[in-house]
């Protein structure tokens, strides 16, 4: 039964000496099937410091891939998405941190630099646009700076702080001339006493007043100063050309070699990850994990390979520990893996249980077929979920797999809307094949009834393999979701059936007494428990407290069969609100319309577009609260762990 | 009834959420607690449980246990940001990226201090889907001038440019660290005007006592931690609040008791704070009463009109408030501080 069983799993634990740590680690790593355990916990080393390099070395790898990082993007060379050179693990970074030392340096020098002489051209420019108004006046800078009585500060200061600098200076008398360089940024000049100069000088400091770096003794008028600025700028240009030129040669020479680096690197430090799940036997290192049972004498023939001291034991699924957990992998066609999506959203299954994939790909189409039969609209929705999951329509490609959940439910819909008669809300265009919603409403509604008690007697045969699968035999015979609970609610229908059905014949004494002893099976589950497996006390609390708790328990196991059996009456009467939905579409048209004008059909194909969307969208929602909630929590105890084997080949 | 319409759902939203922040009598627990232990095992049984998720409370840290409850704010920033409308958003996101600007600051002091981003991380601010800034590289870069190169294209970079010849000349982060609050609350002042004038009414008030408080407690670090001047403390302040204006700053700078100017301004604050105290403690115990008297304003934004933005910035403020006493308590109660001590800088005691 492979759609419905996980892969078989066996357990593999790796005992090895510290000179085969590399080659074992890269071998279970790039094999692509082993799936280790972090068992880093066992350490009954003598010396606990004994490997402390192997953590060393790690943190060196995480600290160089922080600098090649650094690097690469200094050079605005991009991470390499594939692996570059041949793949070997790093046992020694400080050769690879050495070399890369001076190619940092030479970077990091190389980027100060040219961030430096960058920073120096947006000053002159800066210089140069705030002397721009005035290159006209044929008037000595150093005049306007050496006055005997006034003291001036030519700057550049955030936009935001001029009102707040006025205000600062309102002490003293002052001008100042302002300038918008930006929105940010503003050119000012301000002019007060000379006396006043420190404070002057504090409170534009405050105020976060760049002064310009124009040296004292820069003399001349101001077209001469900007002449002699615009010659700066443009020897520095030419610092920068061959600052950047030298980064392109840099670029040009490392790059391969850093790219190997890199995923040298990423490589490595994915294994000394790996090596930090090891546990620590005395002398040896001790690896466990999991492989599919079919892989197990390839796995251990390689790791024979390796060396005489690679000793390898094997626990098969009856031998394993109590709390061993297995992962699970469950191979399911592409078509299937929207439907194990909408499982594993619930929760991934349990390695020793039923995968409801396949279940779930049956029902959950029949319900929401049921809920949303119209041979138009479900037309529609499989056109649409073919497109999804021919993934031609690149923006919804992450939603491929879900396009075959969507056409599934689709071509349900139209065999229901065929037993509806219904197509594009159109009841009268062909005759039902089994009933219309609206006229037979009771009919409708007794076999959705019928159709959940199916589900849910499903739910409960799959409840009893499921514990025949655990071996769980006091819960598959006695309790409410095993043989016990399952023949109650047979005879609990039974009995129904015989007091509304004259022509039922089944005797009713047989079924009471079935039911009295279903119930006394029930109430004895825990006790039987208790005996089988030697656990004491064996009423809990006593016998009363025992009593109690077994009545209410059983009481709510009565409660819910009720509630859980009405619970699929919605299946009907979503069928009937659908075609209710669908006739007020119609008597909008026709209000629209009355002679069937383009306003009525724009009427339909609107209101068919809301049904779809908007109906749509709710009948998911209820089938799925049917799957989790009706059906799943009846056998489906999930809590796996997905089966995620190390792949070293991946990005 | 636009304001129904386009408020509706997130004063439902505000106003259930508000009810969820922790009662007197959880606070009352919390205080009783012995150790973060007990305050973990103990915020387990309120709101944070989904917070708190998968934590062993017995080997928690005070770090991870504040990082842990600090993921509530930018849950409820989200889920109020996508029930506002465009024009409402941008003002919340704006509110939101105080918590950004924190983030740099502790980026910034963090490369300062040469530490590593394996130090700096866990200080972070969580920011969930709003985390923008590259953090980790500037911490990688090692120095100021190249993290500041790194935050070329975001909305810091002009910020950061014009303090930067400060702080290569003084080598201190002070000039930058004020620039970027200051830059920060002004333009958080100017956003208000782009606000829907309903809006306007309800979030001014409380945006404007922020920002007094700011002033005043900014003015009076500066005047007693550095001695600042006038004309400086008047640089470092924005002077743009309601109720505080220049005169009070200046007065300030000229060594007038904060606590006498606090009550002229707000009479009901009269005599909340001990006069008996030395003004470092006096400096700390009116940043809590004034931090209150925001809180106070909070809480009656609900009572106000319901169907503007206030009740959502005032609840965010609440949250907040609500945090950073849960932090207090959570250090507190790791190195072993008593009730006594720490019990006057707890701001809200519990909203319900």
């Amino acid at each position: 039964m492979p759609l419905f069983k996980p892969e078989k799993m066996v357990r593999v634990e790796i005992d090895f000496p510290r000179r085969y740590i590399y080659e074992v680690t890269k071998t279970i790593a790039e094999l692509g099937y082993f799936q280790p355990e972090n068992i880093s916990g066992i350490d009954i080393r003598k010396d606990p410091l004994e490997d402390i390099d192997l953590v060393e070395i790690g943190t060196k790898i995480a600290g160089l891939k922080a600098d090649l990082t650094a690097s690469l993007a200094r050079l605005e060379i991009p991470i390499p998405d594939k692996v570059v050179g041949k793949l070997e693990v790093i046992e020694n970074p400080d050769v690879i941190i050495n070399k890369l030392k001076s190619i940092r340096d030479q970077v990091q020098k190389l980027s100060v630099d040219t961030d430096e002489i960058r920073r120096k051209i947006e000053e002159k420019q800066g210089t140069l646009a705030l002397l721009e108004p005035f290159k006209d006046l044929q008037y000595d800078l150093s005049a306007l700076r050496n006055r005997r009585y006034l003291y001036s500060i030519l700057g550049i200061m955030p936009t935001s702080r001029i009102e707040r600098f006025k205000q600062s200076l309102s002490q003293i008398p002052f001008v100042l001339i302002e300038e918008p360089q930006s929105d940010k940024k503003s050119q000012v000049l301000l002019l007060g006493p000379r006396n006043q100069r420190d404070f002057m000088i504090l409170t534009a400091r405050s105020a976060y007043v760049e002064a310009l770096d124009i040296p004292d003794d820069v003399k001349g008028s101001l077209p001469e100063v900007i002449k002699m600025y615009e010659q700066e700028v443009d020897k520095l240009k030419a610092e920068l050309v061959v600052l950047e030129q030298q980064k392109t040669d840099l670029r040009t020479t490392k790059t391969g070699l850093l790219e190997h680096w890199y995923s040298q690197v990423q490589y490595s430090s994915k294994l000394y990850d790996i090596i930090s799940y090891y546990g620590h036997l005395r002398h040896s290192f001790l690896v466990a994990g999991w492989v599919p049972a079919n892989k197990q004498n390839d796995f251990l023939k390689i790791l024979d390979g390796i060396g005489p001291d690679v000793l390898e034991t094997v626990e098969q699924e009856n031998e394993l520990d109590q709390n061993a957990i297995p992962p699970v992998a469950i191979k399911l066609p592409r078509q299937l893996r929207g439907f194990n999506k909408l499982v594993t959203t619930y929760s991934t299954p349990w390695y020793k249980e039923i995968d409801p994939t396949i279940l779930v790909t049956i029902t959950f189409p029949l319900l929401f077929g049921a809920m949303f039969g119209d041979l138009g609209q479900g037309a529609v929705l499989a056109l649409a979920g073919l497109l999804l999951s021919s993934r031609k329509v690149k923006l919804l490609r992450k939603l491929a797999n879900f396009g075959w959940v969507l056409t599934a439910c689709g071509v349900v819909s139209m065999i229901f809307g065929a037993l509806y008669g219904s197509v594009f809300g159109f009841e009268e265009v062909f005759h039902p094949v089994w009933l219309s919603p609206l006229n037979d409403i009771m009919r409708l509604l007794i076999t959705t009834l019928a159709g959940g008690a199916i589900l849910l007697s499903l739910a409960d045969i799959l409840s009893i393999i499921n514990a025949i699968i655990r071996k769980d035999w006091v819960n598959m015979i006695f309790s409410g979701k095993g043989i016990a609970g399952l023949l109650l609610y047979w005879a609990l229908i039974g009995l129904v059936l015989s007091m509304v059905l004259p022509s039922f014949a089944f005797p009713r004494i047989v079924l009471i007494i079935l039911i009295i002893v279903c119930i006394l099976m029930m109430m004895s589950a825990e006790f039987i428990d208790h005996l089988v497996h030697e656990k004491r006390p064996l009423f809990k609390g006593g016998f009363l407290l025992y009593f109690i708790t077994a009545f209410f328990e059983l009481f709510e196991i009565f409660i819910s069969l009720l509630s859980n059996s009405l619970s699929y009456v919605r299946v009907g009467a979503f069928a009937v609100a659908h075609a209710g939905l669908s006739q007020v579409v119609m008597i909008l048209a026709e209000m629209v319309s009355p002679v069937h004008g383009a306003s009525y059909w724009i009427v339909i194909v609107l209101g068919n577009l809301f049904i779809i969307g908007f109906e749509g969208m709710i009948v998911s929602i209820q089938t799925l609260r049917l799957e989790y909630y009706e059906f799943f929590s009846k056998f489906f105890r999930g809590g796996g762990v997905r089966y995620q084997p190390l792949n070293l080949s991946e990005k | 009834m636009a304001g129904a319409s386009t408020y509706g759902v997130v004063n439902v939203k505000v106003r259930s959420a508000k009810a969820e922040l922790l009662s007197s009598a959880d606070f009352l627990k919390l205080t009783s607690c012995y150790d973060i232990k007990a305050i973990a095992l103990h915020l387990q049984e309120t709101i944070y449980d989904k917070y708190l998720t998968g934590i062993d409370p017995q080997t928690i840290t005070s770090q991870e246990l504040i990082r842990k409850i600090r993921l509530r704010i930018p849950e409820k920033f989200i889920v109020i940001h996508n029930n506002l409308q465009n024009h409402n958003q941008a003002f919340i996101d704006l509110i939101f990226s105080w918590y950004e600007l924190i983030n740099l600051k502790t980026v910034l002091r963090g490369i300062h201090s040469s530490s590593s981003w394996e130090n700096v991380q866990p200080l972070l601010f969580p920011l969930g889907r709003f985390e923008s800034l590259p953090f980790e590289m500037m911490v990688a870069s090692g120095s100021i001038e190249e993290a500041i190169l790194l935050l070329k294209n975001t909305k810091y970079y002009a910020t950061l440019m014009a303090a930067r010849y400060r702080f290569l000349e003084e080598e201190s982060l002070f000039p930058i660290e004020v620039l970027l609050d200051l830059e920060y609350w002004q333009k958080v002042w100017l956003e208000i005007d782009n606000l829907p004038v309903v809006d306007q009414k309800t979030v001014r008030p409380i945006i404007s006592r922020i920002i007094e408080r700011n002033d005043l407690l900014w003015a009076a670090r500066y005047r007693y931690f550095f001695q600042l001047n006038e004309s400086e403390i008047i640089n470092y302040t924005l002077g743009i609040g309601t109720k505080v204006n220049d005169s009070i700053i200046r007065h300030i700078a000229h060594g007038k008791n904060l606590g006498d100017l606090i009550c002229e301004i707000y009479p009901n604050l009269v005599e909340k704070v001990p006069t008996s105290v030395g003004e470092g403690e006096q400096l700390s115990l009116w940043e809590v009463e004034l931090t209150r008297h925001i809180a106070r304003l909070c809480q009656s934004a609900f009572l106000a009109q319901p169907f503007s933005l206030g009740p959502s910035l005032a609840y965010l403020l609440l949250l907040e408030y609500e945090i950073q006493d849960l932090v207090l308590l959570i250090e507190a109660k790791t190195i072993d501080v008593t009730r006594t001590n720490y019990q006057p800088y707890l701001i809200n005691q519990g909203q319900n």
